[in-house]
């Protein structure tokens, strides 16, 4: 597990009120019944932690929280 | 013969069942908590960590809440505190009616909240990002959180109470204002049961130095617990609180046929306003009186039948003695007067509920709880106030004053069972 993901996995804990044990980087958004409103917040949340912006073709229902790290990982990359 | 708040003439009382009650407050959550620390006159004021810096650095903070264990953390994180409290003590009040709502019908369940400041802290903490960092790091979640009218939606989704709903604004008169709201739903048939009462939870830097600077709050920062004393000679302010109330009110009949424990019964309300100054009661205590007058009136109560009053009591030292002026001259010598505020603090938009709440275990335990910090009376304060310990008692009838910012005022009649 990168230390990446502990942080994500961590804020999205703390600030979205997930339980830890339901996170994995294959959950879905959906899966982890988080609505528009959390999802808006997570992208407010990645954006103030990681410096990322997450476009709307992240934050959908299918999406995962693996698709979150992804772009994150991406921006680390280019950096 | 009385006449109501709106001027109709009432020939026959209206009684409504408290069957349940819910209590978070500085002194406690829960019921038991609160007689424990009440009753002993115990007062909660202290050292604030949240407010260190300020004018005023102290405050009655609801003790060992912890809203995600409450709650479950997914539904804690979209609520300000004041809806965790709120919903809390609403849970409470229902488990307490041994109500049920997985079995109730919905549709004829209300919900009325009194609050003043609403999510305040949240609104100003996401401000502050605003500020500092722009507007895309504000949260979505501030309009779900931020208004005032949430905490009784949020009682609506985790109770499915799905009758009429909404929150009321008198300021520090709200709690009481929204048991009026509760009897007349009661009284026309809009609802069967209602949940009433009020939460504040408004201890954010902002609000508490603006209320410092207004000079409505105690400075005594050497010996907060000794800061609120109601009625005594030595006050200089209130000190600000938080919490919530709530009661499940029920017409009489429906109570006793579901085989309800009731606990007392709210029998008259009377609102007024003072029309007089922004924050500064009339000094004399006319608007206060009316409501008073219209509350006995409302009950069918004679001003010399009055036993007990829960009053306003802020620790202010115009209040108090306004507020003693009126008692005086309008129920006379014979009421046991006191001031929970003296171990709560003032808990603003939810100390009406509180104190309403209060005054029915009074009545119903027969046991006025004492006036904490009332070391030496007021020479100007006239009335019979019970100090240092609880004061066993014959209870017929017992009033709860509410005097709000803005000369708001909300007055409720409570009665034996």
């Amino acid at each position: 597990m990168s230390a990446q993901q502990d942080r994500l996995f961590s804020l999205v804990a703390d600030k979205l009120g997930v339980d830890p044990e339901q996170l994995t980087p294959t959950a879905t958004f959906d899966a982890l019944d988080l609505d528009s409103l959390l999802l808006i917040e997570l992208s407010v949340i990645v954006e103030k932690e990681f410096g990322v912006q997450l476009d709307e073709t992240a934050l959908s229902p299918d999406n995962t929280l693996g698709d979150v790290l992804a772009r994150i990982d991406a921006k680390a990359k280019v950096a | 013969m009385g006449s109501t708040a709106t001027g109709r003439r009432r020939t026959e009382r209206f009684d409504v069942a408290v069957s349940g009650v819910g209590l978070v407050t500085p002194a406690g959550v829960g019921v038991r908590a609160n007689v424990e620390r009440v009753w002993a006159g115990e007062p909660t004021a202290a050292a604030d960590p949240d407010l260190q810096g300020l004018p005023v650095d102290f405050a009655c903070r609801v003790p060992d809440f912890d809203a995600g264990a409450l709650l479950g953390r997914r539904t804690a994180v979209r609520m300000d505190p004041v809806s965790h409290f709120g919903v809390v003590a609403a849970r409470q009040a229902v488990e307490d009616a041994g109500l049920d709502p997985a079995s109730w019908d919905g549709a004829r369940v209300g919900v009325v909240v009194g609050t003043s400041l609403g999510g305040w802290s949240t609104v100003e903490r996401e401000h502050g990002k605003h500020l500092a960092d722009g507007a895309k790091f504000v949260s979505p979640l501030l309009m779900v959180m931020g208004p005032v009218n949430m905490t009784a939606g949020y009682i609506a989704m985790d109770l499915k109470a799905l009758g009429p709903n909404q929150v009321v604004s008198t300021a520090c008169a709200s709690g009481n204002t929204a048991i009026g709201y509760a009897r007349a739903l009661l009284e026309s048939g809009a609802c069967d049961i209602v949940l009433a009462g009020g939460a504040e939870a408004a201890m954010s830097p902002t609000a508490m130095a603006s209320l410092a600077k207004a000079g409505a709050l105690s400075t005594r920062s050497d010996d907060p617990a000794a800061a609120s004393r109601p009625f005594d000679a030595d006050r200089d302010g209130f000190v600000a609180g938080e919490g919530a109330a709530m009661l499940v009110l029920e017409r009489m009949e429906d109570a006793r046929a579901r085989g309800a424990r009731v606990r007392a019964r709210v029998s008259g309300f009377g609102a007024s306003a003072d029309g007089h100054h922004a924050s500064a009661p009339d000094p004399t205590g006319g608007g206060a009186e009316r409501a008073v007058r219209a509350a006995l009136a409302d009950a069918l109560v004679a001003p010399g039948e009055i036993d007990h009053v829960n009053a306003h009591g802020t620790s202010t030292p115009l209040n108090d003695i306004t507020e003693s002026g009126v008692i005086r001259r309008v129920l006379g010598e014979r009421p046991a007067v006191t001031s929970t505020k003296g171990v709560v603090g003032h808990l603003l938009g939810a100390a009406g509920a509180a104190e309403a709440v209060y005054t029915v275990l009074a009545v119903e335990q027969q046991l006025v709880p004492p006036t904490a910090n009332l070391d030496g009376l007021d020479p100007g304060i006239e009335v019979d106030v019970v100090a240092k310990e609880a004061r066993p008692m014959q209870i017929n009838a017992a009033v709860n004053n509410s005097f709000g910012f803005g000369g708001q005022n909300a007055v409720i009649v409570v009665t034996p069972a």
